[in-house]
């Protein structure tokens, strides 16, 4: 038995016919959107050779391709960059380090480096919030950011040639020891420099400044600095590790170390950069 | 396989330079323990300075 059209009311009636003229129209539509392709329209489809010298005609005319191209192969690219998925056995062991694990990295300080890196990975993946392995707490490893990872900072088998200070203040030898004073006050350094025709002559520390100068009674302003610098230069090759630096600071009773590369001066090594190196080198253990 | 000369110690071709270094004067391996440093003044074109030298215990000149 059909519905008796007059018991629904005229709004819903109204909304009814609007739905099927609406339905018609979209499929016309999509049947005409549909039409065009070669293979449903029962046109003859286009041989490949024609294809292929059509889309050589417009990699002329577009060289590189059409913008959506570019944007997939560059989709494309991104995508083979990232790194490969970590296997699940992995996974496990960075988010809940099993005893097993925790004998393996607990000692050595690259297994613990390994582990942040899988970690990072980890974490960089959105997953893995609450890994954390307590040997950690004793690796100097700094952690930036979301997946992050730094590199291990300078141990005491590095060359000084690297963390040395490469900006030497020189001052030329016929100045007085009041305008190295100002320049060391201004500069926050407690040494500078000394030449004698361009050529490096000696150092003027703040020892001397104490021992020479203070303590004999000479007046800062008229005395020169040739005359109250500490000559000759302690040098050392800028091979020589941080280990060997320090030891030939503490044998020689000096504080500063002059840099030398192919027996040119380079740089500055003095025991704040020790201190420095000393105080962001990774834990031996 | 190279030896400290002074003790006898095995090195490391590797770890030259980290864990021992060649003598300046008789050109013998010697390990950081056995290493003994002395200035020696050097004239060059920019004049005299003392550069510091890595010896062994036989090449050390004693004060």
């Amino acid at each position: 038995m059909s519905k008796a059209p007059l018991l629904r009311p005229f709004s819903q009636r109204r909304a009814e016919k609007a739905r099927a003229k609406r339905g018609k129209s979209r499929k016309k539509r999509t049947e005409k959107r549909r039409c065009t392709l070669p293979q449903f329209s029962g046109k003859r489809p286009i041989p490949k050779r024609q294809r292929e010298s059509a889309a050589s005609r417009r990699e002329e005319k577009r060289p590189g391709g059409s913008p959506r191209r570019r944007r997939r192969e560059a989709r494309e690219k991104r995508k083979s960059r990232r790194p490969a998925a970590m296997s699940p056995k992995l996974k496990r062991e960075a988010v809940s380090p099993t005893p097993k694990s925790l004998r393996a990295f607990s000692c050595q300080l690259k297994e613990g480096e390994r582990w942040m890196e899988r970690r990072m990975q980890v974490k960089a993946r959105g997953g893995a919030r609450r890994a954390h392995h307590p040997s950690l707490d004793q690796v100097s490893i700094s952690v930036v950011g979301k997946g992050v990872y730094n590199p291990p900072p300078p141990s005491l088998e590095v060359k000084i040639g690297e963390v040395c200070n490469r900006k030497l203040v020189k001052m030329d030898g016929e100045k007085s020891v009041l305008e190295a004073c100002r320049v060391m006050g201004k500069r926050r350094i407690g040494s500078v420099l000394v030449t004698l025709k361009g050529k490096p002559y000696g150092i003027f520390t703040e020892r001397d400044l104490l021992s020479r100068v203070l303590a004999e009674g000479v007046d800062p302003r008229r005395a020169k600095l040739k005359d109250h610098c500490s000559a000759p230069l302690i040098t050392v090759d800028e091979n020589y590790t941080v280990r060997e630096c320090a030891r030939i600071m503490s044998d020689m009773g000096v504080r500063r170390l002059l840099v030398t590369s192919g027996g040119k001066l380079v740089g500055i090594f003095t025991s704040s950069d020790l201190t420095r190196v000393l105080s962001r080198a990774p834990l031996d253990f | 396989m190279p030896k400290c000369s002074c003790c006898g110690r095995e090195l490391k071709e590797k770890d030259k330079g980290k864990t021992w270094r060649e003598c300046r004067y008789c050109g013998l391996p010697v390990c950081f323990n056995c290493t003994h440093y002395v200035g020696t003044t050097v004239r060059d074109l920019f004049g005299e300075h003392v550069e510091v030298v890595c010896v062994c215990g036989t090449c050390r000149i004693r004060k």
